[in-house]
């Protein structure tokens, strides 16, 4: 598989994007070619959405998966799975014997399919999204093994997390304390949305005020920490801006900090059912981050 | 429920019904599981546009096609299929290349079950006047028909009416060659005396379609038929053909076949419109057939 | 392949016995989130069809060719139902259903680990946010309503 030679922020696209329209009017192929469309590399699957038979895929779909990405000259990036926490009724938090089963589980699967970032969902407890309190004691049970496969497990930080919460610094501390490189971030756009729709609900641990949660500028302390980024998008126009998320200030922020890495789309917008929707706003979104790139 | 070996009326579809939606949201296994949850066994189908690879199906297509089959309880009763006679520019096909393309199809509908095919002969006219060669060509073709014993059938589709001159030639042709390998499927398009909401015709312009009764004369050559359909209402009723009468006449006069539903409505491209149509439809036949 | 609406026409029939009498009736059902769950995950509710409720007792959903009882399914964490996989419910109704339409209702629901529960109506009272989901918030709130007016030939 051929790794695109630039070094800085790559396109790729969620698979996530095309869940309206997944297995009613496009297959796996359907979404590569349109990804090859737009010229971006990358890749996001979500294991428990787009493998078939998951968590044992057949030798099968295991070829076609390693065709398809030569044929479009996809980097398998970001491998998306879940820590289900609550798995059994009357359980909050799965025990850490149980949790790391299925984060082996897929930290081996994910190596398999030539992944190298993990998009790991913790569970979480409370309505602002705060992990499990063993999160520390699974992760640390899963880094030889991740390093053994050469892959990053990463939380992803989303909205209504912001960059500068508890929950951050939790986790960069972490990083530091054991010095590994199989543990980061994900940082997912939606942190940085400054504007809403009139007379939104109150969004548990968003500013009331309409501020965001996150500015692009608290990226630069934390660039080292993160190995892939959800470009989240809720609206794209037709002259080809984001009309809720500053992306040229965020782009900025990753580019003057020498950041190397995928943006992978993330469409969170309406209409994801409709046939041929979602495909027109990444290519919009695609058509924006490459003049803001040059590439 | 077992599929229906004995006499009478049965039931089946038209894969044609929903081409539009056809590998776009549903398939093959899609069709059968709609025909097995309606108690309809029989199937006709295009032969270009649903054979994987028509008209050379790969082992592997083909072992999949009896699977299915087997599992959904599928009759292969009709198997559509074209002469093309515009093949080349500027001239029409000769006998030969004709042939060639009937007796590929003929051994391929036999290898898969089928007992009817719908042989779509090329046109000269806007009245669906078949090519002049037609007579020589079936002729050549009846004995591989009666090899693999299939029925070629053209399909008497409106404007075509049941008591014109084509229709008297195709009796004249089966009387004289003394076969049961050629006969015809009538689409009962023909017997339309409403018009499909949406499509009134312009003034000036009136129906003109065939009688019910027209189709006794010509019941022992006819192996199968299209059901045609524009209009399901609400309540189980075509509005724009006379299924009462046409149901009837087959039934008091003992004719044995399937009838394939098949949908010509507007909205076609509409999800689930034509599923909704076709289950309505057969809700119809079920109580006119007395099932 | 899958229709677009969570339940499908497509399967939906009477089932019979060896002596072709009706037994009951079955219908497709696919989830439409964007990901599959661990089977324990799963939250059968009543199935009603023309105001005839029929309690998850009376249900059993086949899976990848395995059929369980909703009782089954809440005990599995490591069978997967992928999205793309279509369940069949199968529903004992000696008779089966009447030719014609009927109204079906089926509530189904599923447990989340990675965020506010699906469907958990959100506490007005913002001091709750912070504080760590009732336990039954997980386990009882979980299911919601679909509909389809579908046609027994």
């Amino acid at each position: 598989m051929a790794t695109p030679a630039i070094k800085g922020p790559k396109r790729g696209v969620s698979i996530y994007s095309y869940s309206g329209e997944w297995g009613v009017t496009m297959n796996l192929e359907d979404c590569f070619k349109d990804i090859y469309d737009m010229g971006a590399t990358g890749v996001e699957i979500l294991a428990n959405g787009h493998i078939d038979n998951y968590p044992q895929p057949t030798n099968e779909w295991m070829d076609n998966w390693f065709r398809l990405c030569t044929k479009y000259n996809i980097t398998p990036v970001e491998y998306g799975h879940w820590v289900t926490s609550r798995l059994y009724r009357g359980i909050m938090e799965l025990n850490t014997e149980e949790s790391l089963r299925m984060l082996k589980q897929d930290i081996i699967l994910a190596h398999r399919l030539g992944f190298t970032v993990l998009r790991t969902k913790l569970g979480v407890i409370d309505w602002i999204l705060t992990p499990v309190r063993n999160w520390r004691e699974i992760i640390l049970g899963a880094l030889d093994l991740a390093e053994r496969y050469n892959v990053c497990m990463c939380p992803e930080i989303h909205q209504p997390t912001a960059l500068s919460s508890k929950m951050v610094a939790d986790y960069v501390e972490f990083i530091d304390k054991y010095q590994t490189k199989n543990f980061g971030l994900n940082i997912d756009f939606g942190t940085f949305q400054n504007v809403w729709s009139k007379d939104r609900p109150p969004i548990p641990g968003v500013p009331e005020d309409g501020s965001p949660c996150s500015y692009p500028h608290e990226l630069r302390a934390l660039l080292p920490y993160i190995h892939a980024c959800h470009a989240k998008f809720n609206n794209m126009s037709e002259d080809f801006q984001e009309t809720t998320i500053p992306y040229p200030e965020i782009i900025k922020e990753f580019v003057d900090g020498g950041w190397d890495g995928y943006f992978l789309s993330e469409y969170e917008g309406p209409h994801k059912d409709e046939p041929g929707f979602v495909s027109e706003q990444l290519k919009r979104q695609h058509v924006m981050m490459k003049r803001i790139l040059g590439y | 429920m077992q599929a229906q070996q004995k006499p009478g009326i049965h039931r089946g579809v038209s894969t044609y019904c929903w081409y539009p939606l056809y590998n776009v949201n549903m398939d093959l296994e899609d069709s059968f599981m709609i025909m097995q949850d309606m108690g309809a066994h029989g199937l006709e189908i295009l032969a270009d546009g649903i054979i994987k690879g028509y008209p050379y199906p790969s082992k592997e297509w083909l072992n999949k096609w009896f699977a299915l089959c087997d599992h959904y309880e599928i009759v292969p009763v009709e198997y559509g299929h074209w002469v093309e006679s515009k093949l080349f520019r500027g001239r029409e096909s000769t006998v030969e290349e004709s042939l060639e393309q009937l007796i590929h199809d003929i051994k391929l509908a036999s290898y898969m079950g089928f007992t009817c095919m719908r042989t779509k002969l090329g046109v000269i006219d806007g009245k669906l006047t078949p090519t002049l060669i037609w007579r020589d060509v079936i002729r050549k073709a009846l004995p591989y028909a009666e090899k693999y014993n299939v029925v070629m059938q053209p399909e008497i589709h409106s404007p075509t009416r049941l008591t014109d001159q084509m229709i008297m030639d195709y009796v004249e042709f089966i009387e004289k060659e003394d076969t049961q390998f050629f006969g015809f499927n009538v689409d009962f398009g023909t017997f339309q005396n409403k018009p499909t909401p949406g499509r009134e015709l312009p003034p000036g312009f009136k129906m003109n379609p065939s009688l019910p009764e027209d189709i006794i004369p010509l019941l022992p050559y006819i192996h199968c038929c299209h059901a045609k359909y524009y209009n399901m209402s609400e309540d189980f009723d075509e509005t724009t053909i006379p299924y009462v009468e046409i149901i009837n006449i087959m039934k008091e006069h003992g004719w044995n076949g399937y009838l394939l539903s098949e949908y010509e409505g507007p909205n076609k491209e509409s999800y689930n419109h034509c599923m909704t149509q076709v289950r309505r439809h057969h809700v119809m036949l079920k109580r006119l057939l007395g099932e | 392949m899958l229709e677009r609406q969570n339940i499908q026409t497509r399967g939906f029939h009477n089932v019979y016995d060896e002596d072709g009498n009706a037994i009951g009736f079955q219908l497709c059902f696919r989830s439409t989130y964007y990901k599959g769950v661990w089977l324990s995950q799963v939250r059968v509710g009543d199935l009603i069809v023309d105001g005839e409720v029929f309690s998850r007792e009376d249900q059993t959903w086949i899976i990848n060719d395995v059929e369980y009882t909703p009782d089954e399914m809440e005990k599995l964490g490591t069978i997967h139902w992928h999205i793309l996989d279509v369940a069949t419910i199968v529903v004992k109704k000696p008779g089966g259903l009447s030719q014609g339409y009927h109204d079906v209702t089926v509530n189904f629901g599923t447990v989340s680990s990675y965020g506010p529960a699906r469907f958990a109506p959100q506490p007005k009272d913002k001091s709750e946010w912070d504080k760590p989901f009732p336990i039954e918030v997980f386990s009882m709130l979980a299911v919601r309503e679909y509909h389809n007016r579908m046609i027994i030939v």
